[in-house]
């Protein structure tokens, strides 16, 4: 079973590896017999974009209140007996998703579903965690004032995305002070349940064995899926937001096809032949020729309705308005196509990603859950592949010629304030 | 709980030269990590000349005389390798993953880095670069309050040096100070060639003595002063930062052949979910974050812990933490807290390994540590080896209620939560 690699036959498709329970709660696994661990990820649609207004944060609140005390065991016998079980667990709420994610060895697997079935099921939500919960949160906000790379990407995501999809979700200061237990029982009830959510095992694993564990554990499981809220789209195009600092952090970002559209991957290759790792565009330009910056690049956010392309770079005030007219620059050079040397680079390293990935059960894990998500299917590591292998330069160069880069959103953090030159 | 590891085979080697060649073959693996640790770091450095290490691990990058830095940058990732590199006290480390079909190719090109031209164009280029490194730490939290604490801690002694250095040094390294800097500090005698994964030993000699046999040996041993460990108490104050930031350095045992204990320790009275200041600071809300971590190096270690919290609540948690390390000594370690730590410890471990490039990590800086090397499967069985009484004979021996306090953010002024004679009691503004 050691060393499978791509092409190579599996005796079970991925097809055999899903399973919708009545509830409405899908299963998915990806076996990886080869390694010791097994990782789960348990995905509830109860993410900040269900926040009613004036209550922003309120999702990451219940995210982390769920977490203290669930089933038989109170917030201190729940962190024990997921070290003593060496279960190693994290809880995050997303922007549609709280994600409750844990990896351990392979003997381990139903102790952890037991635990993590509490925690989504049966939280014990106790009065006497709210304001521990909420100090903590509180924190969490003070300190990200102080970091000016953490404030532009929460900014440049609000001003890129439509409301309520752009929100942060740990919330804001003054709406984070007034939530109440009543807000978290309310969101927990609405939220936390199985129409909806997916639960995702990649690792060693016996797959009679998960199906059984989660029929017992999430099989009776019932509730109602929830309805997502209305999309309001405002228009940022410049935000620059004042910081005592010595470099100006500079975001931009630009609309990209989602995550399922046709187009997805011939985007998604021109962003990386722009901005991803030590010989993209950004990187060769602002960094190795001109000494701009010493971070900068671009990344792909991707979603089931939209995409999109984010650039960073910071540098000293001084040099900040070079730096954005060079950004923006490379990113219309863009529009005007790629070579094809650039994409063997992409595709190189894009193959090194993926089987590399056949070593992690978390990330698999995350990835099939991320897919179902998105897609309502798995992209399978060979699929990926194979619609890597067949992009060409004259592929990705035909779209960029009809969608060139536009509609972009700048935001930026520090000293000064920068001219935001041409058209958006 | 058993937890077992994967099988291993581990293998060195001695050039002709000198280098060691050392590696983890794992023939089931999906790659391959590779990674040439060069056993120089900041403490290794001239005073005037700080931050060169880690100057000069940017330089390698920069081309030489076969390759200009963009023909290098390509090389690397047209075998779709993650290549990056990193500085520390001690050592400069250049690794990186591949697929297992290309770790040859890889191997040529990491010799590749340790001979750059270091042309005076790139050199001012780059320049620039490590000077916007050093605006961006300075910018972000924690604003440098951990290389203050290292530079009081350590006084004198070369391991309080800048990693980084400053912008005063940066700007006065000229490219034949550096080039000085590399023949005097890297050869075969101070590097180890590490690999892990799916790598045939006896072709990963062969392949080493290609590329790095002729490399001469630089001559350099590191002088080992002994440390002379400073108790100072210094707040400085930032008005417009938002939160409060603390980091304390306190003596530690170094060269313990018995040294999970420490981890063990470190894991039972620290930070993350479940350790003794969790359950303290972070569940109630008192604090944003508070760690403790085990910082070992060659002839010294040093516990260096870290707070964040609200500036109102500053003293109170000042005071909170030296209370909280003055009562470790009377409570027990009792066996369930120590098997959940073990479990915690022991999980992890077996996690990690299933990735060559988490491993190569380990196996490289132990080795340059101490060249000494630890299987999974030993390091398993050292860790359930560790009794409670072990471990609190290390808290009694190291009392945590001392050392080096540095504190900055909007704050004005605290007082130490223990008597810092006056001159080492210190108030600062930015």
């Amino acid at each position: 079973m050691f060393g499978r690699q791509f092409g190579g036959k599996t005796a079970v498709s991925q097809e055999d590896y899903h399973y919708r329970f009545a509830n409405g709660l899908v299963l998915l696994g990806e076996p990886m017999p080869w390694l010791e661990s097994v990782a789960v990820t348990v995905r509830v649609p109860a993410g900040s974009v269900f926040d009613p207004q004036g209550k922003e944060g309120l999702a990451a609140f219940t995210g982390k209140l769920v977490v203290r005390g669930a089933g038989p065991r109170d917030s201190r016998a729940l962190v024990r007996d997921l070290g003593l079980y060496g279960i190693h667990h994290f809880a995050g709420v997303g922007t549609y998703f709280a994600k409750f994610v844990f990896s351990t060895v392979r003997a381990q697997i139903g102790k952890g579903l037991e635990l993590f079935a509490d925690v989504v099921r049966r939280p014990q939500l106790p009065a006497s965690q709210v304001e521990n919960v909420r100090q903590g949160m509180l924190q969490d906000l003070r300190g990200l004032q102080d970091d000016p790379a953490v404030r532009l990407v929460r900014e440049l995501r609000r001003a890129f995305y439509p409301d309520p999809w752009g929100r942060p979700t740990s919330g804001e200061i003054e709406t984070v002070s007034r939530l109440t237990l009543e807000d978290v029982r309310g969101h927990f009830q609405r939220y936390y349940q199985p129409d909806g959510a997916i639960i995702a095992v990649a690792g060693g694993f016996h797959w009679p064995e998960v199906l059984d564990l989660i029929g017992e554990y999430f099989g009776d499981w019932a509730g109602q899926r929830p309805v997502p809220p209305p999309i309001m789209f405002k228009e940022v195009r410049y935000q620059h937001f004042p910081h005592n600092s010595h470099q100006v952090q500079i975001g931009l970002a630009f609309p990209g096809p989602a995550y399922p559209d046709q187009d997805f991957f011939l985007a998604w290759a021109a962003a990386a032949v722009l901005g991803y790792g030590s010989s993209s565009r950004l990187f060769q330009e602002l960094r190795e020729k001109r000494g701009l910056c010493y971070g900068v690049g671009a990344t792909y956010h991707s979603g089931r309705d939209r995409g999109g392309i984010f650039c960073y770079a910071s540098t000293l005030a001084d040099r900040a308005q070079e730096t954005l007219d060079v950004l923006f620059g490379e990113i219309r050079r863009l529009g005007e196509g790629i070579r094809e040397e650039e994409l063997v680079r992409v595709k190189a390293s894009v193959k090194s990603a993926l089987i590399m990935s056949q070593e992690s059960s978390a990330a698999r894990a995350a990835a099939i859950a991320r897919d179902w998500s998105l897609l309502g299917r798995i992209r399978t590591i060979d699929e990926i592949r194979q619609a890597i292998d067949v992009l060409s330069a004259d592929s990705i160069n035909a779209y960029l010629r009809a969608h060139p880069p536009n509609g972009f959103v700048v935001v930026t953090v520090g000293p000064r304030e920068l001219e935001v030159r041409g058209e958006l | 709980m058993n937890y077992r590891a994967r099988p291993a085979e581990f293998h060195s080697w001695r050039l002709s030269n000198g280098l060691h060649v050392i590696a983890e073959c794992h023939p089931e693996a999906y790659s391959v990590g590779l990674g040439l640790f060069v056993g120089v770091g900041s403490r290794d450095e001239p005073p005037e000349w700080s931050g060169v290490s880690h100057f000069l691990e940017h330089m390698a990058f920069k081309g030489n005389d076969r390759y200009s830095a963009e023909e290098l940058n390509k090389a690397f990732e047209q075998i779709g390798a993650f290549h990056n590199a990193i500085t520390d006290e001690e050592c400069t480390t250049y690794h990186l993953a591949v697929l297992p079909e290309y770790w040859p190719r890889a191997l040529e090109l990491l010799g590749e880095l340790v001979r750059p031209t270091l042309d005076p164009q790139e050199f001012e280029l780059e320049r620039r670069v490590i000077l916007e490194e050093i605006h961006m730490d300075e910018d972000s939290p924690p604003f440098n309050v951990e290389d203050r604490c290292r530079a009081i801690y350590f006084g004198d002694h070369p391991l309080g040096q800048s990693i980084s250095g400053t912008k005063e040094t940066i700007s006065a390294l000229r490219p034949e100070m550096m080039r000085r800097y590399l023949h005097s500090r890297y050869g075969p005698d101070t590097a180890v060639l590490v690999a892990a994964g799916r790598v045939d030993f006896s072709h990963l000699v062969a392949k080493a003595e290609e590329v790095f046999g002729r490399w001469e040996p630089c001559g350099y041993r590191r002088p080992l002063t002994p440390v002379k460990p400073q108790d100072r108490f210094v707040v400085i104050s930032k008005s417009e930062a938002q939160q409060q930031y603390l980091i304390q350095m306190v003596p530690a045992p170094a060269g313990l052949p018995d040294w999970v204990a420490v981890w063990l320790l470190t894991a039972i009275i620290g930070g993350h979910a479940g350790g003794r200041m969790f359950w303290e600071f972070i569940d109630p809300g008192l604090v944003e974050s508070v760690d403790i971590e085990f910082e070992e190096y060659q002839g010294a270690a040093a516990f260096v812990i870290s707070m964040v919290c609200q500036p109102e609540r500053a003293q109170e948690n000042l005071d909170r933490l030296f209370e909280f390390y003055r009562r470790l000594p009377r409570r027990p370690i009792e066996p369930q807290e120590l098997e959940w730590a073990k479990n915690k410890v022991s999980s992890g471990l077996v996690l990690a390994s299933e990735r060559p490039i988490s491993r190569l990590a380990v196996i490289g800086d132990d080795w340059v540590l101490e060249k000494r090397y630890y299987s999974v499967a030993e390091l398993l069985e050292l860790v359930a080896a560790v009794r409670p009484e072990r471990i609190m004979e290390l808290v009694e021996q190291y009392p945590l209620d001392r050392g080096t306090v540095v504190t900055i953010g909007p704050v004005e002024s605290l007082s130490p939560p223990v008597p810092y004679p006056g001159e080492a009691c210190l108030l600062e503004s930015e």
